[in-house]
């Protein structure tokens, strides 16, 4: 009898593992289904936009761009985020990795994103770009293929938002490999080439950028967002640049206004503005003849613009159409003022005493670098302010016949644009 | 000279601004004291907006606001993620969204 009941408690122990073992196995398999590729949340989107256009007289179908969005989620935790941008250009046809990140959810107000991400300077570049969210074919000037500020950062970020009682704010917070300063021909007699590029995969110094924004949604029904951008970097120039540091402080402001369906005006209000400023520390270099080349950078771009749609109209076709005003400009150095002999108006002065001499140089930033790929009208240096009005009809939420007119005015001629867009987010 | 019409500029963005805001305010002042008479103060109204008035107030700040209908639930569940992160949303108001369209599609 001792010894059957000894064998039936051996019996249960032995088989008690195997079922313990069992319900633990349910349990990590869960877990581990939910990291597979099949049943973790992968999603592939993107957008699309074609169209007419005339410009300055010169008229042509285009088709923008093709950028293919892929998303995977794991888990609750990791997000990956990625976007390729196909695009004609020239002759050929570019295609550029806009952005792949991968970000970690840390808890409800903080998430960690490291990778090539947009930049969260202002709110265009990194929020409205996409040609299914702007509101026009084109991108303000100096906000798209032209910009005043930074767009792009190799880089590890923290971001989160949060409540603030009837309050709400979301926040930034990054160090990136920040912009690169680039000087070619630096030992011949001609004026060197100065380029400023955000594509900086591998940083050209130790010096890091650091940067974020804060934005702030003062009501309660979040129709309201102010935001605050700035981003610092101590050098961009090369480590090895014989004239020193160059620093860079990069600020912004944005606003953002969204209210649907107001009834007294039977639709959508939709306001927009920012602010960009872009300061490079003065730097001069010597030629090997001795002329001495000054370098000051300070530009600004700015732009505000409203919609109206009338949502709440009866009749089905006016509650498609949206009624687009935007006023945008851009501030580059100026030229000197005595540059008579030089021939080329885009290249740096030489000035021969040294003293302080305010340089137009090219776009610093190269036009790679940018996200959005919808074209400015204009691309030529100097102060220009532009304004554009655009009739949008909506298909759906996410696809749009855009048509729009546009006059740019860079203080000796105006240009002229018209557009006739097909934007499409899939 | 071009500061001038800047702050032109920017004083009409901001008065257009506020007219608006001003408006708006009151309108959801209105709604908290018809919906809140249970004795909840403005913060908890807050707290207890729904999914669908979260949906419709914040899902529209960018972009058109989408349908539920527009997406299956695991897409909504990547979605809410992306927006959470990429738009600075709350993780509250991301997940009270998220369910709100996941039962509406
Ligand atoms: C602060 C701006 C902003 C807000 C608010 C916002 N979105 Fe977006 N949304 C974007 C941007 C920008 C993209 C495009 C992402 C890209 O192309 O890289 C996007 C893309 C999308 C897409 C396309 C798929 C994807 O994930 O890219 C969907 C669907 C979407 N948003 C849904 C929503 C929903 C639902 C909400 C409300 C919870 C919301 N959005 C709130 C900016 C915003």
């Amino acid at each position: 009898m001792g010894k059957k009941l000894l064998l039936l408690i051996c019996t249960l122990l032995l088989s008690a593992g195997p079922l313990l073992a069992q319900t633990y196995n349910e349990e990590a398999k869960q877990d581990l289904e939910s990291l597979k590729p099949g049943t973790s949340n992968f999603l592939a989107r993107g957008y699309s936009h074609a169209g007419f256009q005339s410009i300055d007289g010169n008229s042509s179908f285009v088709s923008g761009q093709y950028a293919p969005i892929l998303m995977w989620k794991q888990g609750d935790r990791i997000l990956f985020e990625s976007e390729l941008e196909i695009e004609f250009e020239g002759d050929g046809v570019q295609f550029a990795l806009e952005y792949a990140n991968i970000s970690y959810i840390l808890n409800d107000y903080a998430i960690l994103r490291v990778g090539n991400f947009l930049t969260p300077f202002g709110a265009f570049n990194d929020r409205i770009h996409p040609a299914w969210i702007n509101k026009l074919p084109t991108a303000p000037l100096g906000m798209g293929h032209d910009p005043v500020g930074p767009t792009n950062e190799f880089g590890a970020e923290l971001r989160g938002a949060a409540d603030l009682g009837n309050s709400k704010f979301n926040y930034s917070l990054y160090l990136s490999n920040g912009s690169i300063l680039s000087v070619h021909d630096e030992d011949s007699t001609s004026a060197p080439e100065v380029s400023l590029s955000g594509l900086n995969f591998e940083d050209n110094n130790n010096e890091k950028a650091i940067g974020g924004r804060f934005g702030f949604l003062p009501f309660n029904n979040s129709a309201l967002e102010l935001g605050v951008s700035a981003q610092y970097t101590s050098n961009i120039a090369n480590k090895d640049f014989d004239y020193g540091k160059v620093g860079m402080l990069n600020y912004a402001f944005d606003l953002s206004f969204v209210k649907n369906s107001i009834q007294p005006i039977k639709g959508n209000i939709d306001i927009k503005a920012q602010w960009n400023q872009s300061n490079i520390d003065e730097f001069e270099l010597v030629l090997p003849d001795g002329d001495e080349l000054i370098f000051d950078q300070k530009s600004s771009a700015y732009y505000t613009q409203i919609a109206y749609r009338p949502s709440l109209s009866s009749s089905p076709f006016l509650s498609k159409l949206e009624f687009v005003g935007r006023y945008s400009g851009i501030d580059l150095p100026e030229a000197s003022e005595e540059h008579g002999d030089e021939p080329e108006t885009t290249s740096p002065k030489v000035s021969e005493n040294g003293t302080s001499n305010s340089l137009r140089l090219k776009s610093l930033f190269t036009p790679e670098v940018v996200g959005g790929g919808e074209e400015e009208e204009v691309h030529n240096e100097g102060d220009r302010t532009q304004i554009a009005f655009g009739i949008n009809y909506w298909i759906s939420w996410r696809s749009v016949i855009k048509f729009s007119y546009q006059i740019t005015d860079n203080n000796e001629d105006t240009f002229s644009g018209m557009y006739l867009h097909y934007a499409l987010g899939f | 000279m071009k500061f001038s019409g800047i702050s032109k500029l920017l004083t009409l963005v901001i008065l257009t601004t506020l007219a608006f805001t001003t408006y708006s305010c009151s309108t959801s002042k209105e709604t908290t004291e018809a919906t809140s008479n249970d004795g909840l103060d403005d913060l908890s109204f807050t707290l207890e907006k729904s999914g669908a008035v979260l949906w419709g107030e914040t899902c529209g700040r960018c972009h058109n606001a989408p349908d539920p209908t527009a997406f299956s639930d695991r897409q909504w569940d990547a979605i809410g993620s992306h927006m959470r992160i990429r738009a600075g949303l709350t993780a509250e108001e991301t997940e009270k969204i998220v369910t709100f369209l996941q039962q509406s599609n």
